[in-house]
């Protein structure tokens, strides 16, 4: 079989540079960079490019009217532009490889929270305006503090969530410091503990300061190539071994809080394009969405890390820390390095390739051929997007 | 490689000021009629795309989700696809590729636009670059207009000509669209009511632009294995083409249209058509204006640059010509403009399964169907044939 997907190319941009100085065509185009120079290739080799952001945070309708530039775009054969997460560039990109293996085929994604409202509000409009509006807006436009909205609704998944599963408050502040630990435990700077968690501003209980990740800026681009493609470039392919995306229902007074039936759904398309049967013992590490802490141990549980209601003790246990048998958000994930929302789950694809292409890693755990990717995204709809790499 | 994809199932909405519905009931509409139209049913779906202007134009972010519920999505792969007036076509191009890959065996794609509702010329403005572009924009005809008088000027055609052929054009669309039960603009009209109508953006006259309509398009794709089961009318995409251009619509050619050119050559090569005007039966072109139509004919190769309006002056491109142009009234009629490129794709399904009624071309066995978008840079051509 010659038609399998892979990633040859990685070119990521995050706000740990100098992100003010870049507009949003400068950090497409050094991602795009950065993954061409990754790949050998160059701008003439490009088939295909799709782009996925959201347009009501970009503050600008229809991003790929100026993005097809920065990522090479511009008179090639095939463009799509989508209104979803980044993540979801990556699976319209299988498919066109899929149908025209000898294409090379771009996927990117960019977010520059930074030039929105600094103070929140403006955003929290933004998530008023992603309601359905006859009936949710105008209840959610009643909350007292305009600038809480996002995190009222988050909190009352994370209370449905601890009411079910008789999770504490100190697990999700375990959480957050397991991820935040993950990124700076390699800068000699004291890492926060959960105590530390819990005593950050509360902004509705149970979502916290540190509980919940703050938006960042971020671009990231991945080059998809088909195998046989791949071995004519000198490149060390990390293939696509099976995605899966999913959309629940959109009225959110009939949703059911605290589940994640839309990562359980899109998981198991995933798992079945790849032949993953038992994925707590098949996948060696994951990248998934911690956008609150509830919301990682929530996705474990849907993903099938842990049998149902233990997900609380393999917390404990240390299962899912970067030294586990089954290493979530080693990276840092959302809570560690920010949330660039629209293009995070693209960045969650490109750090499952680094690290299975980097073989150890300076991970305890040597075993990381098989990587798992979740995006999500909650409001109006939750959304859910599974990527399974793996180095064959 | 790729898969052979059919086309099992549309559906319309009848298109206009649609005070009577809301968004998801819109959309509803057109998407159980497409149920119908294929004998299917929404559990029957494995995968949905939807998609319609930027979200600006319905005032929710995401719209595609807001509408999950009206399209059956709910628990279902759902993605959207976007590209101002190509969205149609991306969407089906985007379907296509769901089918073609081999990941799915029947997906459902939806299109839809309430700009009754929406500031369509407001939303349009913020597509543009917001520091060289947009203080200078006038809407959507101040840069059709453009296009129109450098195309009249690089070949040196009378204006005299140019309005005439025009105006022919928008006749026969606006007898056409009488025919079409979907149609937004149905009005009679002769050629002198064109050339005496307004003027919005010279040389445009109100009757050479398109309306702002509410409706919504749905279409039914499947496989061959599915289609073949199915034992229904079924229409085949034979080929697909789109091409892009860069962001500042002023740095490209927008006479000899490099993307409309590419995004055909693509899809005839992979239809294996070589000569267009010979080998397709009707082509409904996206036609928002009169004079764009004749300027797509040349790229598409319908003719030699220069000679779009020989076309119309020789009865080629109307009902009963050689090669029909939008027998449905086309975009000039009719413009919800996320639905408005898979209407295109509807409509040419009608005609090739012989099931467009009144409005139908007969014998027509293949079928080019085309939209434009982004800031007059984005070309997308589907061609769809009775044949496999």
């Amino acid at each position: 079989m010659t038609n399998r997907v892979c990633i040859v190319g990685i070119g990521v941009v995050e706000s740990t540079e100098n992100t003010a100085e870049m507009s949003h065509k400068d950090l497409l185009f050094y991602a795009t960079r950065r993954a061409l120079d990754d790949a050998g290739l160059e701008r003439k080799d490009i088939g295909g490019a799709i782009t996925a952001t959201f347009d009501f945070l970009e503050g600008r309708s229809l991003s790929n009217q100026y993005t097809l530039d920065s990522i090479g775009g511009v008179m090639k054969p095939c463009d799509l532009r989508l209104g979803e997460d980044g993540i979801y560039s990556l699976f319209a990109g299988y498919m066109e490889v899929m149908v025209d293996p000898g294409q090379v085929t771009v996927v990117a994604s960019v977010q520059k929270a930074s030039e929105r409202d600094p103070n929140g509000v403006g955003y929290q409009k933004l998530i008023a305006a992603t309601l359905e509006p006859i009936f949710s807006r105008p209840v959610c436009s009643s909350v007292p503090n305009p600038g809480s909205l996002e995190s009222v609704l988050a909190a009352m998944d994370a209370r449905a969530y601890l009411n079910r599963s008789g999770l504490t408050e100190q697990q999700l502040a375990k959480v957050a410091a397991k991820n935040i630990g993950n990124v700076i435990q390699h800068a000699n700077v004291s890492v926060p503990g959960p105590e530390d968690i819990l005593k950050s501003d509360l902004l509705s209980w149970p979502i916290r300061r540190l509980t919940s990740a703050k938006e960042s800026d971020a671009a990231c681009t991945l080059i998809l190539v088909s195998e046989k493609k791949a071995r004519t470039l000198n490149q060390d392919p990390v293939f696509i071994r099976g995605i899966g995306w999913c959309s629940g229902k959109s009225f959110l007074a009939s949703r059911e809080q605290g589940t994640a039936k839309e990562t359980k759904w899109a998981a198991s398309q995933a798992y079945h394009m790849a032949g993953i049967r038992c994925p707590e013992r098949e996948i060696d590490f994951a990248e998934v969405s911690d956008w609150y802490a509830h919301r990682e141990l929530m996705h474990c549980e849907a993903l099938g890390f842990c049998g149902a209601n233990s997900v609380g003790s393999c917390l404990d246990e240390g299962l899912f820390d970067r030294t586990g048998a089954l290493p979530v958000n080693a990276s840092g994930g959302l809570l560690g390095r920010g949330n660039a929302v629209g293009t995070s789950g693209l960045i969650r694809v490109a750090q499952v390739a680094r690290r299975i292409r980097s073989h150890n890693n300076g991970f305890k755990n040597p075993r990381a051929e098989i990587g798992l990717a979740h995006s999500w995204g909650g409001i109006p709809t939750a959304t859910a997007g599974v990527a399974i790499l793996g180095k064959w | 490689m790729a898969q052979a994809v059919a086309i099992v199932g549309t559906g319309q909405t009848e298109c206009g000021r649609r005070t009577d519905v809301s968004y998801p009931e819109l959309v509803y509409e057109a998407v159980s009629r497409a149920f119908d139209d294929a004998g299917l049913v929404p559990d029957d779906i494995e995968a949905v795309v939807a998609g319609s202007m930027p979200p600006a134009m319905e005032g929710v972010n995401n719209p595609h989700l807001y509408w999950a519920d009206a399209m059956g999505a709910g628990g279902k792969p759902l993605i959207r696809t976007a590209t101002c007036g190509s969205t149609g076509i991306s969407l089906a191009h985007t379907g296509f590729y769901h089918v073609a890959s081999g990941m799915f065996d029947l997906v459902l794609v939806v299109g839809a636009e309430k700009m009754y509702e929406g500031d369509p010329q407001g939303t349009m403005a913020t597509v543009a670059d917001p520091f060289f572009q947009r203080p200078f924009l006038a809407g959507a005809p101040g840069i059709f207009s453009l296009q129109s008088n450098e195309w009249a000027h690089r070949y040196g055609i009378e204006e005299k000509r140019v309005r005439m052929a025009a105006a022919q054009l928008s006749v026969r669309n606006h007898d056409d669209a009488l025919l079409n039960p979907y149609a937004h603009i149905r009005i009679k009209i002769t050629v002198d009511d064109v050339l005496n109508s307004r003027i919005i953006a010279y040389p445009v006259r109100l009757l050479d632009v398109c309306p702002a309509s509410d409706g919504a398009c749905a279409v039914i794709m499947a496989s061959e294995r599915m289609a073949k089961k199915l034992g229904r009318p079924t229409a085949w995409i034979k080929g697909v083409g789109y091409c892009g251009e860069q962001a500042f619509f002023s740095e490209g050619d927008k006479v000899v249209w490099q993307s409309a050119i590419n995004a055909a050559k693509s899809a005839y090569s992979q239809a294996g058509i070589t000569n267009p005007r010979k080998d397709l039966d009707l082509a409904e072109v996206y036609n928002p204006f009169t004079f764009q139509e004749m300027l797509f004919y040349e790229c598409f190769g319908f003719c030699d640059f220069g000679h779009g309006c020989d076309l119309v002056e020789q009865g080629v491109v109307m009902r009963g010509g050689d090669l029909p142009c939008d027998p449905s009234g086309g975009t000039l009629c009719t413009n919800p403009i996320g639905a408005t490129g898979l209407q295109r794709v509807s409509e040419v399904v009608l005609h090739v399964t012989e099931k467009a009624g009144d409005r139908q071309i007969p014998g027509a066995k293949t079928g080019l169907a085309h939209a434009m978008g982004g800031l007059d840079q984005f070309n997308g051509i589907m061609i769809i044939s009775s044949v496999l």
